[in-house]
């Protein structure tokens, strides 16, 4: 195992997680490129992590959470300052993707909570025990949450389904 | 489309956000790139600095601060004190090795007697003895 292979091996799913995490392409990518910069840097200084996929997951959420904050912050003085708020040329060329768009309205009509545990319960690789450190949460906790938001976003789906 | 499987909602989330295969290359370069160990240092940076202090250290204490004063006035040193009168007034000029010494006993103002009788000027220094200058003679 070594360090190219396994960051192209987590990269996909991060970037997914990352994606659906930040609600944009553009921010979403760049949170990914952080965590996996931060995952070969420790990687090179002190040699790989006990988990690695863990390890960039919680890298990754910290900074997807301080980059919400940020978007919060000062999305309203861009929007003063520009007229509307600025996304990037590249974020709106992805974001225009009907699927992209869909998925993501998808998440956002679930709660926080919720999201968040069905992303990490959308990697595969990444075990329930890992994803429940990666929250925070026992594991058992973690299990009956991913149980509610599967629901929650079958149900809504069925409804965006409906509305078509 | 109804979904008695809710796992089928995850896949189906799953497929929408797969993020396109140039993003995911695009941010597995950077981060290798970005993550790169840093040019090694020279390895006796350190100890060279190390070295270049302590031998600071070491010339402070040995030259700056002489915890003994200077014995100039001693027997056989050539520091007669020199004599120039600037603005009317005798002042006494010592030579520069004597300036330089520590040590208040060396200090001119203090180990000098000055006086001019007879046209003479005689100085009183403490282990030299009395020394005359000037005169016509």
């Amino acid at each position: 195992m070594d360090v190219d292979s396994t960051v192209a091996d987590l990269a996909p799913q991060l970037l997914r997680y990352c994606v659906a995490a930040a609600g944009s392409l553009a921010i979403g990518e760049e949170v990914a490129q952080e965590a996996l910069t931060a995952l070969v840097g420790h990687w090179r200084r002190n040699g790989p992590p006990d988990s690695p996929r863990a390890f960039v997951y919680t890298v990754a959420r910290r900074q997807a959470r301080r980059t919400r904050w940020r978007r919060r912050l000062f999305l309203p003085l861009e929007a003063a300052r520009n007229g509307r708020p600025t996304t990037g040329d590249s974020e709106r060329a992805v974001d225009d993707k009907r699927r992209l768009a869909r998925a993501l309205e998808m998440l956002r009509r679930l709660s926080a909570r919720d999201r968040e545990a069905i992303l990490l319960a959308m990697d595969p690789d990444l075990g329930s025990e890992q994803a429940a450190g990666v929250l925070g949460i026992s594991h058992s906790a973690f299990k009956m949450r991913v149980h509610r938001a599967r629901h929650r976003l079958a149900s809504e789906m069925e409804k965006a389904d409906d509305l078509r | 489309m109804t979904y008695d499987d809710p796992t089928r909602a995850e896949d189906r989330l799953r497929r929408e956000l797969d993020p396109p295969e140039s993003v995911v290359d695009r941010v597995v370069r950077r981060a290798l790139d970005s993550g790169a160990p840093e040019p090694r240092r020279r390895p006796f940076a350190w100890a060279f600095a190390t070295v270049a202090v302590l031998l600071l250290v070491v010339w402070i204490a040995t030259v700056r601060i002489d915890p003994e004063p200077s014995q100039v006035t001693t027997a056989g040193s050539t520091a007669v004190p020199t004599i120039t009168n600037a603005s009317g007034l005798p002042k006494i000029v010592w030579p520069a090795q004597t300036q330089e010494t520590r040590g208040s006993e060396n200090r001119p103002t203090q180990v000098v007697k000055l006086s001019n009788p007879d046209g003479l000027l005689m100085l009183d220094v403490p282990q030299r003895g009395l020394v005359v200058l000037g005169g016509d003679s």
